[in-house]
């Protein structure tokens, strides 16, 4: 099993790399995403350059793995880098619903105190 | 203890203004004299309107759902150092008066929570077939996981002492409050209690869980239970 890519898909990754890693970078110096983030996020643009740099890892992961195409363990990291990515995303989301309702009701009850005091 | 009972109704209501006068007025003219706190869960009607000048009234800033509504009744009822407190629909489905029969209950077994059953007597209004249905496959699911046969574990009509509102205030399900905060009670050691009492037909506005809502309620309730027994048994 081997796999050589074509300088085509070198400089489209390349490009890829820097564009995609500028972008998130930005966005993380901006604080709109934490450093967790940006590390999750810069490995779907990191997992295939180094496929691309480095192919003999994917030849040995695929032989580890004990898979027959190159490809399924490529996608397979990016669909574990994705969802490690997603259960953080629900968990972090869920955090926030309750701190919403926590906070609404303190409000709320906050007024009513207020209220209580001003009719006083 | 009879008469040093401090007693709180919470009246969670959302888009009431139709039937939280009337409900308020038969309050006032029960003999009890309870206090009412009426949750306004961010009505877009005339309910918080209505509603704060028959009784206290704490105006949600955003519709947070009926147990989000609830839970704020709980809060404000431990706040104020009250006793008991006994939640009662503002649709104007659970008549006041039978509020007695769950304080006669609680006088005579102190259970923590004392609910108010549609199906241990057979009177009034008493649901849908399908709701019927899904009520007793949830009272089913509590029964075999907690091993307490629960006729209405969906009745919103009930009445919870001190430990109960402790509980309650610190976790109070958001989206199926009733049956999961039956489970809940078990699961914390609670002793909960059944009371026949007679519910009415909704007057006015419908009901939030029609068509096939049913049976997505019925399976995720039963989820939820399901999922909360598991997390004893791994001791999460």
């Amino acid at each position: 099993m081997t796999y050589q890519p074509t300088l085509q898909t070198t400089i489209f990754i390349l490009l890829f790399l820097v564009l995609y890693l500028f972008l998130i970078i930005r966005k993380a110096v901006k604080n709109d995403i934490d450093l967790y983030d940006l590390l999750l996020l810069s490995t779907v643009a990191i997992v295939p350059t180094i496929f691309v740099f480095f192919p003999k890892i994917a030849v040995v992961l695929a032989a580890l793995i004990g898979v027959g195409y190159l490809f399924f363990v490529f996608f397979g990291l990016l669909f574990l880098i994705i969802f490690i990515y997603l259960y953080r995303l629900v968990l972090k989301s869920n955090r926030n619903h309750k701190m919403i309702v926590l906070l609404v009701q303190e409000i709320s009850l906050l007024k009513e105190r207020l209220k209580d005091r001003e009719d006083i | 203890m009879e008469d040093k009972l401090s007693i709180l109704l919470v009246i969670p209501c959302f888009n009431e203004a139709s039937n939280i006068g009337k409900l308020l007025e038969e309050i006032r003219g029960l003999k009890e004299g309870y206090d009412t706190i009426v949750i306004d869960d961010g009505s877009c009607d005339e309910t918080y309107t209505i509603a704060s000048h028959l009784s206290s009234c704490i105006r949600l800033i955003t519709n947070l759902g009926i147990g989000g509504a609830v839970q704020t009744g709980i809060k404000y009822a431990r706040e104020k150092n009250y006793d008991l407190c006994i939640q009662v629909d503002g649709d104007g489905q659970h008549p006041p008066d039978q509020t007695r029969l769950l304080i006669e209950n609680y006088k005579k077994s102190s259970a923590n929570l004392v609910i108010g059953s549609r199906f241990i007597k057979e009177e009034g209004f008493r649901s849908t077939w399908a709701r019927r249905l899904g009520i007793n496959l949830i009272g089913t699911a509590i029964k075999w996981l907690y091993g307490t046969k629960i006729t209405d574990p969906t009745s919103g009509l009930r009445l919870m002492d001190r430990k109960a509102m402790d509980i309650f205030s610190k976790d109070y399900h958001e989206d199926f409050p009733e049956p999961i905060a039956v489970a809940k009670a078990l699961e914390s050691g609670l002793s909960v209690q059944e009371v026949p009492v007679t519910m009415n037909l909704r007057k006015y506005g419908n009901s939030s869980i029609t068509g096939r809502k049913k049976l997505t309620y019925m399976l995720r309730v039963i989820g939820y239970i399901i999922l909360m027994r598991l997390g004893r048994l791994m001791r999460l």
